[in-house]
């Protein structure tokens, strides 16, 4: 068994527990975009596709 | 701020501010262990940090239901724009790195990188396409001995992570006569890698080979090994250039 701490394993996550599972609506998100105009997610979408992508905040 | 950013950035996609990261509360993606996955990194903990999500992608159909989730174990690493409309929505993108092309005994071959670039940790793929002369096929893994079976490699570059070949499953071939039972490609087949580098290394060229054997179902040609080279130029992370 290793005593090393510097090549210790990544936290591990288990992401099937994140956020809304397959198969479900992605749930209604109103917030303002980078002109400060109020987004409505899928009224934005209309019918089509889209690709949320989240990461982390621009002030860092 | 978000203005400002998308400005500096070139982004003409809808980006959103959640101030307060209550909708990240409330769709679960809270980033609870981010004080943990910094410590991992050796990166000191700062208060600063609560409040974000995982970095991930929801794939949406034209009713709004989530088709696909993409997490990377390591926060620190993402895929391209290109990865996600390509194997997320099964689209071909407009727009990928500069493509090589060679012609070899039985196919053409034609790779490409989805950037021209790399950033550290963003995870890269490479796609080498074979578009197989009619009538011929190329060997899968497992191969009987004496045969040789499709590789991809990927000649060593220092901080370079390369990832399992993905692609189409094989189709078995058996051979009338022989007790044989071989995996082929046969027609244009897609197959592809992610790679990523975890360091800074300048910029570089990736060398690709690809080992194959065309046969069809009386003759084989002889194994080739073609190299492809692909140049990459390092690019600044968004954080560090501001």
């Amino acid at each position: 068994m290793s005593t090393s701490t510097q090549h210790a394993s990544f936290p591990a996550t288990d992401f099937t527990r994140i956020g809304p599972p397959i198969g479900a609506r992605f749930p209604d998100v109103r917030l303002p975009d980078q002109h400060g105009r109020i987004v409505d997610l899928h009224a934005a979408r209309g019918a089509r596709k889209a690709a949320i992508v989240f990461h982390r905040s621009a002030r860092w | 701020m978000l203005g400002a950013f998308a400005e500096k950035h070139g982004i003409t996609y809808t980006l959103l501010s959640d101030e307060g990261s209550h909708a990240i509360r409330e769709l679960g993606l809270l980033n609870e262990q981010v004080q943990d996955h910094h410590a991992h990194y050796g990166i000191e903990r700062r208060d600063s940090v609560v409040g974000v999500p995982y970095p991930g992608t929801f794939l949406l159909d034209e009713q709004g239901i989530v088709t696909d989730r993409r997490f990377l174990d390591s926060y620190r690493e993402r895929e391209t724009g290109v990865a996600i409309l390509e194997q997320g929505f099964g689209i071909r993108s407009s727009e990928h790195g500069p493509e090589t092309r060679a012609s070899a005994p039985g196919l053409q071959l034609r790779a490409y990188l989805d950037s021209d670039g790399y950033r550290a940790y963003q995870r890269l793929r490479l796609t080498v396409e074979l578009a197989i002369e009619s009538g011929l096929h190329v060997y899968a893994e497992p191969v009987p001995d004496g045969y040789v079976a499709l590789a991809i490699d990927v000649a060593p570059i220092e901080g370079l992570a390369v990832g399992a070949m993905e692609g189409p499953t094989p189709r078995p071939f058996t051979v009338e006569g022989l007790d044989e039972h071989f995996l082929v490609y046969d027609g244009t087949v897609q197959l592809s890698m992610p790679l990523t580098f975890t360091e800074k290394v300048g910029d570089r060229e990736v060398v690709v080979t690809v080992r194959y054997q065309a046969c069809s179902a009386t003759d084989c040609l002889i194994p080739q090994a073609v190299e492809l080279r692909l140049p990459l130029s390092e690019r600044n992370n968004v954080e560090s250039d501001r």
